[in-house]
C-alpha cells in the first residue's frame, strides 16, 4: 500500500517525466496522455508485484524506452509534426510554453501592425499604383521598424540602445523623404535598391541583441558536457558546505563565458534527472552558493551533466 | 533467448492486429498479452508500441477512441477495422510462406547437422 507522502512523490516524479516528454515535438500531448496511461498501469502492475513506488516508477519509465528513440520513431510515423520544431523553439517547460504563444501573439499583431502601415499613406492622398516613387523609396519602412521592433522586444534591448535604432530609421526616414528626387530617375532607384539593405543591418544590430561589435555575441551560444558522476550521489552537488562541487565549477565557468546558464542532468533513459536553470546572472555573478534543485529521480542515480551556457535566457537549449 | 529488432519489427503489426481480432484492447493490455503468447521470449520496448499503433490507425487497419477507464482515467482504445482484417488474412499468408520455406530447410538440415540446444544459462527475468 502506497502512503499519500509516497503517492505524492510519485505525482511529482510523472510530471516531471511528461513535461519532458511535451518538449518532445513529435510527440503530442495527446500522445502524452496515452503514454502516462501505460506508464501509470506500469508502475500499479509493478507496485502490486511488490515494488516500492520509486522503484517502480524507475522500472517503468526504463521499459518505455529510450525517449530520444521513441520521439524519433514518433517523429518518423508522424512526419508532418516536424515542421512545428523549425518554427517554434523548443521550450524548456511551461515557462517556456507561455513564452513561445506571447512571442507568436507579438509576431502577429507586427504583422497587422505593417499590413495597416502599407495602408497608411493613401490617408495622405498616395495611391499604391500612380506613386511608384515613394512607394519604392519607402518600401523598407514599412517592414523593417517593426522587425526591428520585435528583434527590440525580444532581446530586452537598453533604451541607449533603441534609441539609437529609433534615430537610425528616422534619418533613413528623412532623407528617403526630403531628397528633391527626380520622378524615377537614377538617385531614387538607387535609394529604393540600397536602402532595405542598410536598414537590414540595423534590424542585424537589434537581432544581435546590441552585441554586433561583440565577435563572439555572434555565436549564439556555447555548449559544454560535462561527463562527471558526482562521488557520493547528486546530493553533493548542494553543496552545503559552499565548497563548490564539479558541476558547480563547470557552472560557474559556463556563466562567465556566456551569461545564462541552463543545466541539467540526464539518466541514460533520457529522463532529467535535475533540472538547474540560472537565469538572469550576468557573467561572474553566478556564485557557488547558487543552489541546484535536484528533483525526483537525480537524487538516486548519477548521470551525466549537460550544461549549456547562453547569451539570452531563452537561446539556452 | 532475444529475438531481433528486425524480427520483432516485422511481427508487430500480425501481432498487433491479431490480438485486435481477440477483441478490442489498448496498448498495455496488447503488450501484457504478446507477453503471454510469447512465454516472456518476445518484450518490446513499451514505448514503441504506440507508433506501430498509430501507423495502423492512420493506414486504417484500426480506429481509436478514447473512454475513461475503471481506473477513472482517460484511454485510448483500439478496434480493428475490416480493412485491418484483410491485411491481417494477408500477413498470415505471407508469415506462413515464410514459416512453410524455413520448416522446409530446417528438415532438410536436422537430417545432416545435429541441431545444438543450448541449456539456458538463467532463468528469464520476468516482471521486476
Amino acid at each position: 500500500m502506497t502512503t499519500p507522502g509516497q503517492e505524492a512523490a510519485l505525482e511529482d516524479q510523472i510530471d516531471q517525466w511528461r513535461n519532458y516528454l511535451r518538449r518532445r515535438q513529435a510527440i503530442h500531448s495527446v500522445d502524452v496522455a496515452e503514454l502516462e496511461d501505460h506508464l501509470r498501469e506500469q508502475i500499479a502492475g509493478l507496485v502490486d508485484a511488490g515494488l516500492g513506488v520509486d522503484e517502480a516508477f524507475l522500472v517503468a519509465v526504463k521499459r518505455m524506452g529510450n525517449l530520444d528513440a521513441l520521439s524519433r520513431e514518433f517523429a518518423r510515423e508522424h512526419s508532418d509534426r516536424l515542421w512545428k520544431q523549425l518554427v517554434v523553439a523548443p521550450s524548456a517547460g511551461g515557462e517556456a510554453h507561455g513564452r513561445t504563444r506571447k512571442d507568436a501573439i507579438v509576431a502577429f499583431c507586427l504583422a497587422v501592425a505593417a499590413g495597416l502601415l502599407i495602408k497608411a499613406p493613401t490617408l495622405f492622398g498616395m495611391r499604391w499604383g500612380q506613386d511608384e516613387g515613394f512607394y519604392g523609396r519607402n518600401l523598407s519602412f514599412f517592414v523593417l521598424p517593426l522587425l526591428t521592433g520585435y528583434f527590440a522586444w525580444k532581446r530586452g534591448l537598453d533604451t541607449r540602445t533603441v534609441r539609437w535604432l529609433v534615430a537610425a530609421f528616422a534619418a533613413a526616414v528623412v532623407i528617403a523623404n526630403i531628397h528633391p528626387f527626380v520622378k524615377l530617375g537614377s538617385t531614387e532607384v538607387l535609394t529604393a535598391l540600397h536602402l532595405p539593405i542598410a536598414l537590414w543591418l540595423v534590424v542585424g544590430v537589434a537581432y544581435a541583441g546590441g552585441r554586433w561589435a561583440q565577435v563572439s555575441g555572434r555565436r549564439a551560444h556555447q555548449r559544454i558536457r560535462l561527463h562527471t558522476q558526482p562521488r557520493g550521489g547528486a546530493g553533493r552537488e548542494r553543496d552545503p558546505a559552499g565548497q563548490p562541487g564539479l558541476v558547480h565549477r563547470a557552472l560557474r565557468e559556463a556563466s562567465a563565458r556566456a551569461g545564462f546558464v541552463r543545466a541539467h542532468r540526464t539518466l541514460a533513459d533520457g529522463l532529467p534527472a535535475g533540472l538547474c536553470r540560472v537565469g538572469g546572472h550576468r557573467p561572474g555573478r553566478l556564485s557557488a552558493a547558487v543552489p541546484l534543485r535536484l528533483t525526483g529521480v537525480g537524487n538516486y542515480l548519477a548521470a551525466p551533466w549537460s550544461i549549456a551556457g547562453c547569451r539570452a535566457p531563452g537561446a539556452c537549449t | 533467448m532475444e529475438i531481433s529488432k528486425d524480427l520483432m519489427a516485422a511481427s508487430s503489426t500480425s501481432l498487433v492486429l491479431a490480438i485486435l481480432v481477440e477483441g478490442d484492447s489498448y496498448g498495455y493490455a496488447i503488450i501484457k498479452r504478446v507477453k503471454e503468447l510469447s512465454d516472456g521470449r518476445l518484450e518490446w520496448t513499451d514505448g514503441m508500441l504506440y507508433p506501430v499503433l498509430h501507423r495502423l490507425e492512420r493506414l486504417g487497419h484500426v480506429e481509436a477512441r478514447w473512454e475513461v477507464a475503471e481506473s477513472g482515467r482517460r484511454r485510448k482504445y483500439y478496434r480493428i477495422t475490416s480493412g485491418g482484417r484483410a491485411q491481417l488474412a494477408e500477413e498470415r499468408r505471407q508469415w506462413q510462406a515464410v514459416d512453410a520455406t524455413l520448416r522446409g530447410i530446417w528438415s532438410a538440415l536436422s537430417t545432416s547437422v545435429p541441431v545444438s540446444h543450448p541449456a539456458p544459462a538463467a532463468p528469464f527475468p520476468q516482471g521486476a
